[in-house]
């Protein structure tokens, strides 16, 4: 197997029945990346909003894939004291996204945020919540992830595994991303949309709010239970 | 540049990543993978199994070490977890076919809520012990990040191997008769 066929295996995955799981995480990167383009809208010059997205994504994509792969690839001496310590990186994981979820929800109220506002930042938290995504996702195994992690469990083919974990996790990655933007490419120049900006930012905030608290209280699983449940 | 014209290239780069990736993936998934996947899907170790108490839904505790000295077979799952649903089944019906040879089965539940695991094992007519590790420190003790994965322990508390990803009659047959 090679990494083409492991960015195939992650993407298509996102677009089949196997997206139940990724619920665990799509719809927060959803309101993440359409709350960073409504703080942004109305404020930036039209074409460079389209790359403050696109930036982001590759950051965020980067960010998820590497620690997804270093989780899956039990080999790897890096792996274990992650997965020992995944209680606490979970905590930690929403204490950022506590921070970011803020951040939308004040960008546009506190001026000194509203400066900072830049794409360098946004990649910037976009990579951080790349990798708290990874830390907070518990995968359901698919069978050619199955396979990824059975190679990636072997200390003498590790490396090999983590490679392909990492373009599964991008391949994942690819097609959140894609939709995050045809999503906002759809409907963020509906006349409701933009109307109603400030409003659905702030709902995207209180939703990356609500993920942070179910990370720190260990709600999380509540979430995983009833909602993911709840679909199948 | 314009916003349309910039927006028109952004649809057709997408289309075009999706394109390519489509076309790699059949090229790649036709080629080699294929031979490979079967042989590779599990992992063999030589680690004995970290020790735990685990409350079981009957109210009763399993105490792992009360067990050495036979065989062990331990299941992660998640109510809402896809391939779990998959798999249970067949791990019902080997669970039948080889408690009465000295195998002891066990269901730990994580990332989940108790009811939503009952629920699940009423549904599946899951007759072996099962808990809800509760604090995740039995997911943690054996370093577990995805869902489903099975775990074969020997007669002397050695993982002997085990299987990430849902688990079919005959690899669950094959690695018990391993360790019997």
């Amino acid at each position: 197997m090679g990494g083409g066929a492991a960015v195939w295996g992650g993407f298509s995955s996102f677009f089949s029945i196997w997206q139940v799981c990724i619920l665990q995480i799509s719809p927060f990167f959803i309101a993440f990346i359409v709350g960073i383009y409504l703080a942004t809208v109305g404020k930036k010059a039209d074409p460079e909003i389209r790359r403050w997205l696109l930036i982001p994504c590759i950051t965020y994509g980067i960010g998820f894939s590497v620690f997804y792969s270093l989780l899956i690839a039990s080999g790897l001496n890096i792996s274990r004291p992650l997965i020992h310590n995944i209680g606490l990186l979970r905590v930690v994981s929403g204490i950022i996204i506590l921070f970011v979820g803020l951040y939308i929800l004040l960008v546009n109220r506190i001026s000194f945020l509203g400066k900072i506002h830049t794409p360098l930042l946004l990649s910037t938290l976009s990579l951080l919540i790349g990798v708290t995504f990874a830390l907070v996702y518990s995968p359901c195994i698919t069978p050619m992830l199955s396979d990824i992690m059975g190679i990636a469990s072997q200390r003498n083919t590790a490396v090999e595994g983590w490679y392909m974990a990492f373009w599964y996790g991008l391949g994942v990655s690819i097609a959140l991303c894609m939709t995050s933007v045809a999503l906002i490419l759809f409907a963020g120049r509906q006349e409701i949309v933009l109307r109603n900006a400030n409003l659905i930012k702030n709902i995207c905030g209180i939703i990356l709010l609500i993920l942070a608290v179910m990370n720190i209280t260990g709600l999380m699983r509540h979430y995983k239970a009833f909602v993911l449940g709840f679909v199948l | 540049m314009n916003a349309k014209s910039y927006k028109l290239l952004i649809i057709l780069a997408s289309a075009g990543l999706v394109l390519a990736l489509v076309v790699t993936g059949l090229l790649l998934t036709q080629g080699d993978a294929k031979n490979e996947f079967s042989s590779k899907s599990s992992a063999e170790t030589k680690e004995p199994v970290p020790n735990f108490t685990l409350l079981l839904i009957d109210g009763k505790n399993f105490n792992l070490s009360d067990y050495k000295g036979k065989p062990i077979l331990i299941n992660f799952f998640a109510s809402w977890c896809l391939p779990c649903r998959e798999e249970m089944p067949a791990l019902e019906k080997i669970a039948h076919e080889y408690k009465p040879k000295g195998v002891v089965f066990l269901g730990i539940a994580i990332d989940d809520t108790e009811e939503k695991m009952k629920n699940f094992i009423a549904k599946y007519g899951v007759t072996f012990p099962v808990g809800l590790d509760k604090t995740a420190a039995i997911q943690k003790s054996f370093g577990l990040y995805g869902i489903p994965t099975t775990y074969f322990i020997d007669k002397r508390g050695i993982i002997n191997y085990f299987h990430s990803g849902s688990v079919t009659e005959e690899l669950l047959q094959h690695e018990l008769d391993k360790l019997l």
